[in-house]
């Protein structure tokens, strides 16, 4: 864990584009989030490993949320039924109900639909909200630390040295 | 396009190939370890599953030397099957659907030995269940033994025997002071001096004559009084004469009321051979349904009458991986369901085939009751044997459980009724038709078996050991070549009531009831005897003494006669 927190302070502080590594972030939302051995979750492997995104990010992403899911439950529960127990939708669910593919993903699950609902919505406010951070963390934290005589002092240290030698 | 990574499209192939490869690969082990779990919990023993082979195209299960633990004995195994085939629907199976439209069950061996314990839970102790077959509580008609019955029983005809005899000591005593009185010889001295005087004086003079008149009218008087208190002396004793002869009577029939009273109290009279059959075949019987009852008990969990088996999570609680929302389906099946099951089986009776259809879990979905017919063929012991049923469930409410069963021609060969140490009784050999039909609705049991026996041979070893009974029956049982059991079931299934007919209680009730009555008889002949050897000197001597009376009877009335004549006499010379 604390080479997967090093490794990120890394990239956060390396040439890699802030969008790769907040959209790792959030999408790792939704395997977080979901039971993970839902059929959607391929597709967001699939998203993971095509487009550019940040891997260790989204794995470290993916363990703060699988952890932070336990606590979320019942809200995905309760938003889940309420969406699936919607009058004006029963007809749509009954279609998807009847089909076999969609009965793979199991969406008529309250928490696998609650938290895909949950982590899809909180998709783009995370992935902005991540860009907002990752920059202001370069350009200002960053830049504010290297300047530091203690912070130089430590890098120069040989604690610094074993604690990256132990994260690679 | 600098945003997408091809080589991420082929490490996704790769990745999703691995894991269909890795389920290819393990599908089988997972299948077996899947099934063997699901089966063990469903029969509440093990089940051992040797392999389980995936055909893909079409998807289909082979599954290898299955066996099931009989639950009630983990050494051995309810059945075993030696292939297990069948082809599943996939697209059911997404919707969690175990549909199968023709399976295949061949090489079933029942009742085989296991190796090791097929225990998967501490086994319920059974309720205090004793071997039927080894109690058999034969009727005790032992008689008890009169000399005992007759030192401690007070006899009737002995405390009127004893009565008797005082009353006929007081009433001689009475009789003698009557006697005494009316023969007081001075008393009647007097009277005869009285009377010679008048004789006398009758022919003397005026004055003589009329004192012999006087003393003539005097003496009459007297003698009139005299006759009174023999008259009366006569009534009195003639009164207890017939009381004493009234009471000899009765003390004479005593002893029939003791020999009743005796035979009451030692319930002699309800002594009897009772229901025969009941009691050889209440046992088996019960047995037999003890039976059915374990094996309705294991296909239970199979009959298509439970709406949970196909119901969703619907209550799960939200942390246990929520709640799955159920929606209306366009063409519904059911949970579990197999059109059509082929069966083979092989068993030490010969080879049993047949057909079981429309297994579902449920039939109110699938609108079919499951209906199954499994045939003999080549039987060892039997002409045909056909076991057929329906398990109808369709209507919740009016579902029901029926079994027909028959067997023709069945040899039984050392086929026991009861392993008693009293009467141990065995079928030595006998040709059996059996046909059963029994319904189960609501719980509830109704159904007939019709069982006949023919060129039968018991065998009763040891009936010598037992008690009379035993040996009685024995006898009775050695001259039965053929009878039949009618058995009737009714009532709760746990606690069904049998009601068991059979011409067995004419046959050998007769016997048995002839036999027994004889030795009532008897048992009545010499209590009878020895009652009347114990009152036969008293009585003796009542009689006796009641002779004796009649003599005093005898004398009184001659006395009274000799009197009757004086005074007739005393009045004729008066005349004059």
């Amino acid at each position: 864990m604390l080479s997967q927190i090093i490794k990120f302070i890394q990239i956060l502080s390396s040439e890699t584009a802030p969008v790769q590594i907040s959209a790792g972030i959030a999408l790792s939302m939704i395997p977080g989030f979901s039971p993970l051995f839902s059929l959607h979750n391929l597709l967001v492997l699939l998203v993971l490993l095509m487009l550019r995104i940040n891997i260790a990010a989204f794995m470290l992403g993916l363990a703060f949320f699988t952890a932070f899911a336990y606590l979320l439950d019942p809200l995905f529960h309760s938003i889940g039924q309420l969406v699936l127990t919607q009058e004006g939708l029963q007809n749509f669910w009954t279609e998807l109900y009847n089909s076999s593919f969609w009965r793979l993903t199991g969406f008529n699950n309250t928490i696998v639909m609650g938290s895909l609902l949950v982590s899809l919505a909180a998709f783009i406010p995370g992935l902005l909200l991540g860009n907002f951070l990752i920059n202001h963390y370069r350009n200002d934290i960053l830049v504010f630390l290297n300047n530091s005589r203690i912070f130089k002092a430590f890098k120069s240290s040989k604690l610094f040295t074993k604690i990256i030698a132990a994260a690679e | 396009m600098k945003n997408i990574r091809w080589g991420g499209l082929i490490g996704f192939i790769i990745i999703t190939a691995a894991i269909a490869g890795s389920f290819l690969l393990f599908a089988e082990p997972l299948a077996r370890s899947f099934l063997q779990t699901q089966l063990s919990q469903l029969n509440k023993a093990k089940v051992d599953i040797q392999a389980v082979d995936i055909g893909y195209s079409p998807f289909s299960l082979t599954i290898t030397n299955l066996q099931a633990t009989d639950a009630s004995q983990p050494m051995s195994n309810m059945f075993e099957v030696a292939q297990v085939k069948f082809s599943l629907s996939l697209s059911d199976l997404i919707y969690k659907k175990f549909i199968v439209d023709d399976m295949s069950l061949s090489g079933i061996k029942l009742n085989t030995p296991r190796k090791t314990s097929g225990t998967i839970e501490t086994p319920k102790k059974e309720k205090d269940q004793k071997d039927l077959l080894n109690s058999l509580d034969l009727p005790k008609i032992a008689l008890p033994d009169i000399d005992d019955i007759l030192s401690k029983e007070p006899l009737t005809s002995e405390k009127l025997i004893s009565e008797l005899n005082l009353d006929i000591q007081n009433t001689q005593k009475n009789w003698q002071l009557i006697n005494q009185d009316i023969n007081d010889s001075n008393r009647w001295a007097q009277y005869e001096n009285l009377y010679n005087t008048i004789q006398k004086d009758l022919k003397g003079n005026f004055s003589q004559k009329l004192q012999a008149v006087k003393s003539a009218k005097k003496l009459s008087k007297s003698l009139k009084a005299e006759a009174k208190k023999i008259k009366q002396a006569r009534k009195t004793i003639n009164t207890d004469i017939s009381r004493l002869n009234d009471n000899f009577k009765a003390a004479k029939e005593s002893p029939k009321e003791d020999i009743k009273r005796i035979k009451e109290k030692y319930s002699l009279n309800n002594l009897n051979a009772g229901n025969i059959t009941q009691l050889l075949f209440g046992n088996k019987a019960a047995e037999w349904v003890r039976l059915a009852q374990t094996t309705y008990d294991r296909i239970k969990p199979y009959i298509g009458d439970d709406d949970k088996a196909d119901e969703e999570q619907q209550e799960a609680p939200a942390r246990a991986g929520g709640k799955n929302i159920v929606f209306k389906e366009y063409n519904p099946k059911p949970g579990f369901y197999i059109r059509n099951i082929s069966v083979d089986a092989i068993t030490e009776r010969g080879r049993f085939a047949g057909i079981i259809s429309d297994v579902s879990s449920n039939q109110s979905i699938n609108k079919q009751a499951t209906r199954f017919k499994l045939s003999g063929k080549d039987l060892k012991h039997s002409d045909m044997e056909v076991i057929k049923g329906e398990l109808n469930y369709i209507k919740k409410t009016k579902g029901f459980s029926e079994l027909v069963y028959s067997i023709t021609r069945h040899q039984l060969n050392d086929y026991p009724i009861s392993k008693s140490s009293s009467l141990p009784i065995a079928i030595k050999k006998s040709l059996m038709d059996v046909a059963t039909k029994v319904r189960l609705q609501n719980g509830v049991l109704a159904g007939s078996s019709r069982l006949n026996f023919n060129d039968v041979d018991f065998s009763t070893k040891n009936a010598d050991k037992g008690n009379n009974f035993s040996r009685m029956l024995a006898n009775s049982l050695e001259q039965v070549q053929q009878f039949y059991l009618d058995i009737k079931f009714s009532g709760a299934i746990e606690n069904p009531k049998l009601k068991i007919n059979s011409d067995l209680d004419k046959k050998i009730g007769t016997q048995l009831k002839a036999q027994l009555n004889k030795r009532k008889l008897a048992f009545e002949k010499n209590l009878k005897s020895k009652i009347e050897n114990k009152i036969k000197e008293p009585m003796k001597k009542l009689e006796t003494e009641l002779q004796q009376l009649n003599k005093i009877k005898s004398k009184l009335n001659a006395k009274e006669k000799e009197l009757q004549t004086r005074i007739a006499s005393l009045k004729k010379q008066i005349r004059f």
